[in-house]
């Protein structure tokens, strides 16, 4: 069964004359450890679909369906706890909070979430490389460190979906490949379907499927 | 609180200045309130000595003691809890001196209720002795100087001192009723009195030409004291509402400046329950900082400031001026709480694309 599925899923923003088709009806299925690169040109509605499947935005029309559960039946508080515990974020600008340690990043999910994940922090940013900053805050990373660090945070809930919105805009190619290396094989290990959109068409031949989105519609 | 504290801790050069900005908000408030109150208890703190129920002054006063003198009161018949007073404004000058020494006199009985509380010396026994309040001189009085009082040949020697008996922000020079004549009448037996105070309401005595009045409206009609409490009670009134509302907006922009990093923890699925707390503990933690320093500081001030300086603390004012900044500093972020929780994800993510 998919991880993550969407059914006829659409986004329209305003009404009457002003209305605009942001997503067009789609349906997409994406199983566990699947590296899935959404591509397209800007403002074409590759964000607005990766919100809709990370639950952030609600669709207009459709389902998405993660596991088998609707995320559109679920409260607000039920999908910021789905976001939480069965997402990963890594975002452009960074998905570290500013004024935490990188090491502070992991102790806050364990508090929020009242586990202990055992040196699991460690061993990813051994992994990753990145295992000296664990005492900078992100502001004293280089951008290449501070996407690393920021996979593995979205790594450290045990995520069913990771969601990375252009990951490796800040980076110059060879840091850009690396990363996008560094995520597809910590995705393949530990299972974890991965969703990423990019603009960079060197990376496309990473994924092991790409979609391109045009006006909100999106084609294999 | 984790992530309030952390955050506090990570930017301490930003937080120390919202900090220094609370604490200098507060300390202008203390201060002023300070002065004005200490102001207001300088011209009143002799009357507040007295702990009286009623007073008889003259119906032609006004219900000012200074204005108001009562002839023909058969002082014998007084008993220790109806207490003669005469008042005047006086110029002093200490053991032969040139310096001109402004003071209010009291004339009374020493053995009533009014007389001082010494905290040197004893009580007045002739008439050519004064007991006197220590800010006398800029607090450099002792027993044993002597005065001349208004240019008078007759020296009157210190034989006692006492605190906190002022009125009309004047030091009070305690002496006899004779005495009191002689330096207003210049006659010792002219038997004037400016007033009559009771200790409790049923000592009130009938006296010609006079009408009881409390000692609040005595306080009330010291020459300049209601006005001046008027001016000052408006001025910080209006200093505090523009601070309070300074102060909210300051809380609110620092919050909503950081809604960028709050987007981004709402799209990882962090609870806004969370966020709300670590925004209120926050600003608690800062708003409690601020305002410690500034009470800190206040108190430095009573002890840093000459005692000749009019400067009091008055605990209800400042109680209610610390929690009224305390709860604007809690209001300002609360208030940004609202675009937190609205805050739009795609923008949280970077966009649309």
């Amino acid at each position: 069964m998919a991880v993550l599925e969407l059914k006829q899923v659409s986004k329209t923003f305003g009404s009457g004359n002003t209305e605009m088709t942001a997503v067009a009806p789609l349906d997409l299925a994406i199983d566990a450890g699947e590296f899935i690169i959404l591509t397209g040109p800007s403002g074409s509605g590759k964000t607005t679909l990766l919100t809709m499947m990370g639950g952030l935005l609600t669709p207009t029309s459709g389902q998405v369906l993660l596991n088998g559960q609707d995320l559109g039946q679920m409260t607000e508080k039920q999908r910021s706890r789905v976001r939480f515990d069965q997402y990963g974020f890594i975002l452009q600008s960074s998905n570290l909070i500013p004024f935490l340690t990188v090491a502070e990043q992991f102790e806050l999910v364990d508090r929020l979430s009242k586990q202990n994940h055992d040196g699991y922090a460690d061993q990813l940013l051994t992994a990753l490389g990145v295992a000296d900053e664990k005492t900078s805050l992100p502001a004293k990373l280089s951008g290449g460190q501070r996407q690393r660090v920021a996979i593995a945070r979205a790594l450290y809930n045990h995520p069913a979906v990771i969601f990375a919105d252009e990951p490796t805009a800040a980076l110059d190619s060879k840091r850009a490949f690396q990363v996008v290396q560094t995520l597809k094989s910590q995705a393949k290990e530990h299972n974890v379907a991965v969703i990423m959109v990019t603009h960079d068409d060197d990376l496309l031949a990473e994924a092991d499927r790409v979609y391109t989105v045009v006006d909100g519609k999106i084609k294999e | 609180m984790y992530l309030a504290t952390h955050e506090l801790k990570a930017n301490k050069g930003r937080y120390g200045l919202v900090i220094l900005m609370l604490f200098l908000i507060a300390y202008l408030i203390y201060f002023l309130t300070g002065l004005a109150y200490g102001l207001a208890s300088n011209n009143r703190l002799a009357v507040d000595q007295w702990d009286a129920s009623r007073i008889s002054i003259s119906k032609y006063a006004d219900g000012n003691l200074a204005a108001s003198t009562l002839s023909g009161v058969n002082l014998k018949q007084l008993n220790s809890n109806q207490a003669p007073v005469g008042e005047m404004n006086a110029v002093a000058t200490l053991n032969g001196g040139d310096d001109n020494i402004d003071a209010t006199i009291f004339g009374i009985k020493f053995q009533s209720f009014i007389k001082p509380q010494l905290t040197k010396g004893h009580q007045v026994k002739a008439d050519e002795q004064v007991v006197v309040d220590e800010q006398f001189n800029a607090g450099k009085v002792k027993i044993g100087d002597r005065l001349k009082i208004n240019g008078s040949h007759q020296k009157y020697q210190v034989v006692g001192l006492t605190q906190s008996n002022l009125y009309g922000t004047l030091p009070v020079v305690f002496t006899t009723l004779k005495t009191y004549n002689q330096l207003k009448y210049t006659n010792a037996n002219a038997g004037n009195i400016s007033g009559i105070v009771y200790k409790h309401k049923k000592d009130v005595k009938n006296v010609e030409n006079a009408k009881i009045i409390t000692p609040k409206t005595l306080i009330e009609n010291i020459p300049g004291y209601s006005a001046q409490n008027s001016t000052f009670s408006l001025m910080i009134g209006a200093l505090f509402i523009i601070v309070l509302f300074i102060v909210a907006i300051f809380m609110y922009i620092l919050t909503v400046q950081k809604i960028s990093v709050y987007g981004i923890m709402r799209a990882q699925g962090i609870s806004s329950k969370t966020l709300v707390n670590s925004i209120v503990v926050q600003a608690l933690i800062l708003g409690v900082i601020g305002v410690g320093l500034g009470l800190i500081a206040n108190q430095l001030t009573v002890l840093i400031l000459p005692a000749a300086m009019p400067y009091a603390n008055n605990g209800m004012l400042v109680g209610g001026f610390s929690m009224g900044l305390l709860l604007m500093v809690i209001l300002g972020s609360v208030f940004s709480i609202r675009q937190i929780l609205k805050i739009d994800p795609i923008k949280a993510i970077g966009g649309a694309a």
